[in-house]
């Protein structure tokens, strides 16, 4: 019988259940193969060990076990209330909170994307004239019609009641 | 009141649970609590590592309660979490090192002696024996991964058959025969090594006494 061979069936099968013939031509190996004698050897102890793993003690749990498990068990759930609720406010108030939302970025594009409108036209005209130089036609501007010269005008008293 | 819930069946325990009775579940707790206890054990060796395993177990039990389908048993479902917690467990803390020759007690290499001067099982029985032994086995089987230390205790150990092992742990058979021929190969190179080592060291003795 070849070593491999032994080692094989040593691992492939649970050693309480060698059959005697199997057992008897081990050993017979065995005893001119020092390498399958530990081999073996090492195989009937490890069967003896856990056998006697198989029969110690159960291990019972003690009398407050149950009530540790259901303590630990709302310790838990409690901890989840806060995350439960807001999924609650959430569940209930997720259409509002979207269209607030939607409005507030509707109102943002609009206020930074929008073409300029007449009013700030004639403030960056008024940069350019100023009310002097319309009323008193000192360097008249050239392309400026009546309606903006108005418009920078009411935009610069405004600007002084303002101040 | 309590006593109305011992009558109850698993599947009521559950639904009750589910709704919400917290005495329900206490009662699966109660019920199934040695069993997880028992199953804990062969991961562990302290009471108190076993009972704060068992503890996971029941709660991941309450909060997986919804996904048992009632198909198999409760305490099927509720061994296969303990399984699937004490090895998650156990991967998670720092793997143990080999058991060394150094490392056994005196009385541990004495039952090494004995058993091996013994062709059968039967000359260790007294108690203080089984201790030893229990003792020794435990320690080298926390050199092996957990999944093989189980499958030995198992199979090899309590005499399980292949299908209820799987049945147990929730494996394949397939899967269930390669690591148990591989945890074999694994505990009989452990107790091999332990063996050539305390040989090696007896032998220095000797020629050391010469």
């Amino acid at each position: 019988m070849k070593d491999r061979h032994i080692l094989e069936i040593l691992d492939e099968k649970n050693f309480a259940e060698l059959s005697n013939d199997e057992l008897t031509i081990f050993q017979a190996h065995s005893a001119s193969c020092a390498d399958c004698r530990q081999a073996f050897e090492a195989a009937r102890i490890s069967s003896a060990l856990l056998n006697v793993r198989a029969r110690a003690e159960a291990v019972e749990p003690s009398a407050f076990f149950q009530s540790k498990v259901l303590t630990a068990i709302r310790e838990k759930q409690n901890l989840r209330k806060p995350i439960a609720a807001f999924r609650r406010w959430w569940q209930a108030s997720y259409a509002l909170v979207c269209s607030m939302l939607f409005i507030v970025v509707t109102l943002a594009a609009l206020t930074f994307l929008a073409p300029k409108s007449n009013a700030d036209q004639a403030v960056s005209t008024y940069n350019l004239y100023s009310t002097d130089s319309v009323i008193l036609n000192q360097n008249p501007p050239r392309n400026i019609t009546t309606e903006q010269a108005l418009e920078v005008i009411y935009t610069e008293r405004r600007d002084a009641v303002k101040r | 009141m309590a006593n109305d819930y011992q009558n109850l069946l698993d599947a009521d325990l559950v639904r009750a649970s589910l709704e919400g009775d917290e005495t329900a579940f206490g009662e699966i707790v109660r019920r199934y609590s040695p069993r997880v206890f028992s199953f804990s054990s062969r991961f562990f060796r302290r009471y108190d590592l076993i009972e704060e395993a068992a503890q996971e177990v029941f709660l991941k039990a309450f909060t997986q309660l919804k996904n048992f389908e009632g198909r198999g048993s409760l305490e099927g479902w509720l061994t296969r979490i303990t399984v699937t917690t004490c090895i998650n467990i156990l991967r998670s803390t720092k793997p143990q090192n080999e058991l060394m020759v150094s490392d056994l007690t005196e009385d541990e290499t004495a039952w090494l002696d004995n058993k091996l001067a013994s062709v059968s099982s039967a000359n260790y029985q007294n108690e203080e024996d089984k201790l030893i032994a229990a003792d020794l086995v435990n320690r080298v089987l926390e050199t092996l991964p957990p999944e093989d230390s189980l499958i030995l205790q198992l199979i090899d150990g309590e005499g399980a058959s292949i299908k209820e092992a799987s049945a147990t742990t929730g494996w394949s058979e397939s899967k269930v025969k390669i690591k148990a021929f591989r945890a074999r190969r694994r505990m009989r190179e452990a107790v091999q090594k332990l063996l050539n080592a305390k040989d090696g060291k007896l032998l220095k003795t000797d020629k050391a006494v010469k």
